[in-house]
């Protein structure tokens, strides 16, 4: 059986492919929400204070777990370790903070191997809200990289009524 | 060779990159003064929705028409330019059905080969089944969405819609 999960017609994580997804948080949430997360085995990794577990109904599945990784190292050995269906890493700036450039390529060597060895048996996604220099490493590995870009809105039209209405003159100046 | 896409997505060589986007989005991207140092191929379909959005004074693309997926196919054979754009055409893809649909997937596999030497953008405005199998086969994919929930669909307050000309004139001329 193929697992899948969907996230745009023509984008979808799957078995085989290290994908990094660069969204909004509630992009990421609605992922959770699918009904394949609590069907199989699922870890998500990540470090302090999750942006996205908190948008989401708590998952009451006992093949779900949530962990806290500390250091980029705790998180590598999590990764090494798991076992799941579907393993989710919400990635944070902090993990690679204060590392040197030399160190930082070394450490997420290490962690971009254990993530493209975990995905030839697992749903691998690296999730961010935005890309950074640690990241970039792990981007230019991955085998996708897929950007969900909000559009902006169009600015209200309360806005464009009191615009217009600055630039209107009074009556009698119209008049002959 | 690098264009900003967004704030940190770049069309480089090397990567095949797939945009979804609304047409403004790519044009904003071939008026950037980056193309025009460089050799450029648009490729499209039968029509485009872009070319003709492109200011007067437009940058120096080479631009071709392709009307089957073969000849597409053949035209990036034949690439020689640094960047390259393929405008994605529902038009040329969605016919294509059974065994005609692998031609699909050796579009994108030539999309992943062109990239190595070539800075390779396919742009489509949406989505459909045909794109699906070429997003696949994409090192990058920049989606660019609207946010805004649709209208709920309901019953609407005031007049109701005119349905025919008897309910007007009733009674009238």
């Amino acid at each position: 059986m193929t697992v899948r999960l969907w996230c745009r017609p023509g984008v979808t994580f799957e078995l085989g492919r290290l994908k990094l997804l660069i969204a909004p948080a509630e992009r990421m949430a609605s992922l959770l929400d699918l009904p394949e997360i609590a069907a199989f085995h699922a870890l998500y990794l990540h470090h302090g204070l999750s942006e996205v577990l908190f948008r989401v109904p708590p998952i009451r599945s006992e093949h779900f777990e949530a962990r806290p990784c500390g250091t980029l190292d705790e998180l590598t050995s999590a990764v090494r370790g798991s076992f799941h269906t579907v393993l989710m890493i919400e990635w944070s700036p902090a993990l690679a903070a204060g590392l040197d450039a030399e160190e930082r390529g070394r450490r997420m060597g290490r962690l971009v191997a254990a993530l493209k060895r975990r995905s030839t048996s697992a749903i691998v996604i690296v999730y961010a809200p935005a890309l950074d220099g640690a990241l970039g490493v792990l981007s230019l590995a991955a085998d996708q990289t897929v950007w969900l870009v909000p559009e902006p809105a169009p600015a209200r039209a309360t806005v464009v009524v009191a615009a217009r209405a600055r630039g209107q003159r009074a009556l009698f100046l119209e008049a002959p | 060779m690098r264009l900003a896409l967004e704030p940190g997505a770049t069309l480089e060589p090397g990567r095949y990159t797939a945009l979804v986007a609304p047409p403004g989005f790519l044009v904003d991207l071939l008026v950037q003064p980056g193309v025009d140092r460089f050799m450029a191929l648009y490729l499209y379909g039968v029509s485009s929705r872009v070319l003709f959005r492109l200011p007067r004074r437009t940058p120096n693309l080479q631009v071709q028409s392709c009307m089957t997926v073969h000849q597409l196919l053949a035209s990036l054979q034949e690439v020689y330019q640094t960047i390259v754009v393929v405008e994605y055409d529902d038009e040329l893809f969605s016919a294509l059905e059974g065994d005609d649909r692998d031609v699909i997937f050796a579009v994108g596999r030539a999309l992943q080969e062109l990239a190595r030497s070539s800075a390779v953008l396919l742009y489509a405005p949406r989505a459909d089944r045909g794109l699906r199998a070429l997003l696949r086969a994409a090192d990058q994919v920049v989606w660019r969405y609207d946010e805004r929930t649709p209208a709920p669909v309901g019953r609407r307050r005031g007049r109701p819609v005119q349905t025919t000309l008897a309910g007007t004139c009733r009674g009238g001329v």
